[in-house]
């Protein structure tokens, strides 16, 4: 298995998203490690060509600070993929993985393994889920954005291609 | 993804330590395939040389047989198989590292292990650290526990851990 870096995105400044586009379709998937913080409690979402169309979830929550473990299936016209990222220190960011499988595939549907926390020194929130896009289309566009806010500047996320 | 280092533990050892880790990589992934000589089904990982609890923020989710449940403190043991797991088996884990080679920023360790036991129960565990320096890490230890969670164990000959740089 080989990791090739297609692309990075440091914000300089805070932004609504992070955008990788043109994606190249020689690979046979696609990991993104991202390291968000955002202007708000919020959850992270991923968007595929920029389609607000049908995105079926399952996920597992875990919030430490309650210890509650809970979990749900759900439709939405997003990827919602991670937990809070409302952090409190300047120096916290939440860390992220997603794995998405054949995207350049257009015998199937699109599927996702997404991975996260946001953990800070009073609060402790892991999340892990799958998920899938309710299109065969290839995936050439992805946008990642907090479902409420924006992410600040120090936001970073690295788009690798995988392959076999 | 390249291979850094493997460490193999050629007799039973307490650690099992990566150092002098490039700084050229933007994130590291580490495949695990450990087993304890204790009855004792944990182990814990920290950077640079930093045990002391206070330094870590730890949440777990473990299942257990049939049943999940969840716990949280400073460090959350990750889990290996034991000595009264079945002959020769070694249970493999994963962690991945965003970002470890950025200073002044806080580093987050996403794991999941699991302990095997072919006869009694085993255990799976995903498991978040927080770890609240923000230097840059350098090496990575893993460590045999006990009970008390604090050291004290230590793996099997043929225990190892691999460490891959990716980016």
């Amino acid at each position: 298995m080989s990791y090739t870096q297609i692309a990075t995105s440091t914000l300089s400044a805070q932004a609504a998203n992070i955008t990788f586009s043109s994606i190249p379709q020689t690979f046979r998937d696609l990991v993104v490690s991202l390291e968000a913080r955002g202007t708000s409690g919020a959850m992270i979402e991923l968007r595929f060509n920029g389609s607000t169309g049908t995105y079926r979830i399952v996920a597992t929550t875990y919030n430490g600070v309650g210890s509650t473990l809970s979990a749900n299936t759900t439709s939405s016209t997003a990827l919602e993929t991670s937990a809070s990222i409302d952090n409190l220190l300047s120096t916290d960011f939440g860390s992220h993985t997603f794995d998405i499988f054949e995207y350049s595939s257009t015998a199937k549907r699109k599927i996702a393994l997404t991975r996260g926390s946001a953990t800070t020194s009073s609060s402790r929130v892991f999340y892990q889920g799958a998920g899938y896009w309710d299109s065969n289309s290839a995936i050439t566009t992805l946008l990642i954005k907090p479902t409420s806010g924006s992410f600040i500047a120090g936001t970073t996320a690295t788009l690798y291609g995988v392959s076999a | 993804m390249k291979l850094i280092q493997t460490a193999t533990a050629a007799t039973a050892v307490s650690t099992l330590t990566f150092n002098s880790i490039p700084q050229t990589g933007k994130d590291l992934a580490i495949y695990l395939h450990l087993r304890s000589t204790a009855s004792f089904i944990g182990f814990r990982v920290y950077f640079n040389g930093s045990n002391d609890s206070a330094a870590w923020q730890s949440s777990r989710i473990i299942s257990t047989g049939s049943s999940v449940s969840v716990d949280n403190g400073n460090f959350q043991s990750m889990m290996h198989s034991t000595s009264s797991s079945s002959a020769s088996a070694f249970a493999p884990g994963f962690i991945y590292i965003n970002g470890y080679a950025t200073s002044g920023r806080i580093k987050t360790l996403l794991g999941d292990s699991y302990g095997e036991s072919y006869s009694s129960t085993s255990y799976g565990g995903l498991v978040v650290q927080r770890w609240n320096l923000g230097d840059a890490i350098t090496s990575i230890t893993f460590e045999g526990t006990t009970s008390s969670g604090t050291g004290g164990g230590a793996f099997a000959a043929g225990s190892t851990v691999s460490l891959y740089s990716i980016g």
